[in-house]
């Protein structure tokens, strides 16, 4: 199961991470990985500055703004759900 | 120098402040005798008697400080030492009595206490019992009952003069609702801090212990004169708290229950006043299961911090009293540790040096317009009709329910709307609840008290980035399996 957490804190949330999380909703049901991803929220990453901010694992990914939600996905996710 | 309503609330803030510097630096039990001293360093008294009284007051002012008697279930507690100005007998002949022939006032007495001496009435105080219909009754207006303010604010009617004509409590009726704290003119009532609990976590965090997350009440706009909300929250960043949440975000999601639940059950009353909540409890125990199932907006959002981070140490701020017992309930202590007020968080902010004005700003920004304004009453009506309104749009057909809400402004409006719902009288099907008036702008722990606050609410309201309940769903559905 991979673990991807997205930051819904107030920066990123102003930067736009509700949008960014129902993207990533579409986007791992579009790809197949329905039951590999657990998808969930964070309060804060404290990298606010980078934000939007999500985490995969144990890694935390930067910027992450809804074009980049697809090439994040395709990948970071798959390889590591598919692994 | 902060910006207070009254004296009371300043004397309370040094106390405050003072026993979190200390706390701070971790040498209260070192220094707490001393500061009596300290507080009221004389010559001469301020209010009372004499330095000795008002240092004894301050004594006991530091007990409630650092957090009240443990055997007192309330969280407000009287001050035996500080609670003596109050007249004594509650009902006076004043100089308009005339000595008339009627004697209408003598006539209306039950328990025959009046009589007449030297052409006026005289008030025998071991038989009156304060019933107020000679007051009624005389023509010239000449008689008047002293209710003390303590007793006049307590709407559950549970503050009456104990044997020693000192203000008694009633832990069976008290909703820690903190009117009482706000009314008493010699600060004589006060509620229980946990600052100094909350200072601990915080220095505990430094040491490399627990994250300490704050959950801030909307009713936050405006309270901090000449600063943004922004720059508050960068001061409380600067205390140590690791992030800062608006319990706004907690209420966007309640709404949107509420209304499910309301359709469900065809009526309600609310859940997010917790001295309302208990008010119910207390005194409509046959209603019990009309209240709504879901947390408060505080402990809905702790909830879900909680579970995006399961270390973390989660603390309130708002303007209330009735909340640091709701933390104690077995239903929310697992997500909220203690529950602090913005007179608390002021004297947190000046004990850490921290001049708000020249603070930098953080962000705060996740609740919607509505989440906000549940900070006035009818606030939380208005984003029950929002969430149903959201809600037909994503189904197919839309609900035939619609909300008749009856807000009521305090709790003696609550009393009227829950006496005709018990009788099935009520028109309406949902109970807007608050016990303070005006809603949480009105609550006891609020630094300033204004017509304003109710404009800063609904603009605060407005600076939201979402204008929409369902955004904060996302993160509900994201957090909660259930």
């Amino acid at each position: 199961m991979v673990k991807v957490s997205i930051c819904v804190g107030s920066a990123c949330h102003m930067k736009g991470a509700y949008a960014t999380t129902q993207l990533f909703q579409d986007e791992i049901a579009k790809a197949g990985l329905q039951g590999k991803v657990e998808l969930s929220a964070s309060f804060c990453m404290s990298n606010c500055k980078d934000g939007p901010c999500v985490k995969i694992n144990d890694v935390i990914h930067h910027h992450v703004d809804k074009d980049r939600v697809a090439s994040l996905i395709a990948e970071e996710i798959a390889p590591l759900a598919n692994a | 120098m902060p910006k207070f309503d009254t004296s009371v609330q300043e004397l309370k803030y040094r106390v405050l402040r003072e026993v979190a510097a200390l706390t701070k630096e971790d040498k209260l039990t070192e220094h707490m005798l001393e500061l009596p001293e300290k507080i009221i360093p004389g010559p001469e008294p301020t209010t009372r008697c004499c330095i000795y009284k008002e240092r004894a007051i301050v004594q006991q002012r530091v007990q409630m400080a650092i957090g009240g008697h443990e055997d007192v279930k309330t969280e407000v507690e009287v001050l035996p030492i500080a609670c003596d100005e109050c007249p004594v007998s509650q009902v006076e002949v004043g100089n308009a009595c005339r000595g008339c022939l009627a004697h209408r006032c003598a006539h209306a007495c039950p328990k025959d206490a009046i009589s007449f001496e030297n052409h006026k009435a005289t008030i025998d105080h071991s038989k009156c019992i304060a019933c107020g219909r000679c007051v009624a009754a005389c023509p010239y207006s000449a008689i008047t009952k002293n209710t003390r303010p303590c007793e006049r604010a307590c709407k559950p009617g549970a503050i009456k003069m104990d044997e020693n004509k000192k203000a008694h409590i009633n832990e069976e009726k008290c909703v820690s609702c903190g009117a009482c704290v706000y009314q008493c003119p010699f600060g004589a009532i006060v509620d229980k801090s946990y600052i100094t609990h909350v200072v601990k976590l915080l220095n505990a965090a430094k040491k490399g212990g627990n994250p300490v997350y704050a959950v801030i009440a909307p009713s936050i706009s405006g309270q901090f004169e000449g600063v943004t909300t922004e720059q508050v929250v960068g001061g409380m960043k600067a205390m140590g708290f690791h992030n800062v949440i608006e319990a706004a975000l907690g209420a966007d999601i309640v709404a949107y229950l509420e209304a499910q639940e309301l359709k469900e059950k065809g009526f309600l009353t609310s859940s997010c006043c917790p001295a309302f909540v208990t008010y119910i409890h207390k005194n409509f125990p046959g209603m019990v299961d009309k209240i709504s199932h879901n947390l408060s907006p505080m402990a809905m959002i702790a909830k879900l911090i909680k579970k995006a981070h399961p270390e973390a140490e989660i603390i309130f701020v708002g303007p209330c009293v009735a909340k640091k017992g709701e933390v104690k309930l077995e239903k929310v202590a697992p997500y909220v540790r203690y529950s602090i007020t913005f007179e608390e968080l002021q004297a947190m902010f000046d004990a850490y040096d921290i001049d708000l004005k020249n603070t930098e700003p953080d962000m705060l920004n996740n609740a919607s317009y509505f989440g906000r304004i549940f900070a006035r009453s009818g606030g939380l009506g208005d984003a029950v009709v929002e969430a149903l309104k959201e809600q037909d749009e994503k189904s197919e057909k839309a609900s035939d329910f619609k909300l008749n809400a009856v807000v009521c402004n305090g709790l003696e409006e609550c009393k009227v709307a829950l006496l005709k719902a018990n009788k099935g009288l009520l028109q309406g099907n949902f109970i807007e609840g608050m016990a303070c008036e005006q809603g949480c702008i009105g609550g006891p722990g609020c630094l300033t008290h204004g017509p304003k606050e109710k404009a800063e609410v609904d603009k605060y309201g407005r600076m939201a980035k979402e204008q929409r309940l369902d955004t904060a769903m996302v993160i509900y559905d994201m957090l909660v399996d259930e």
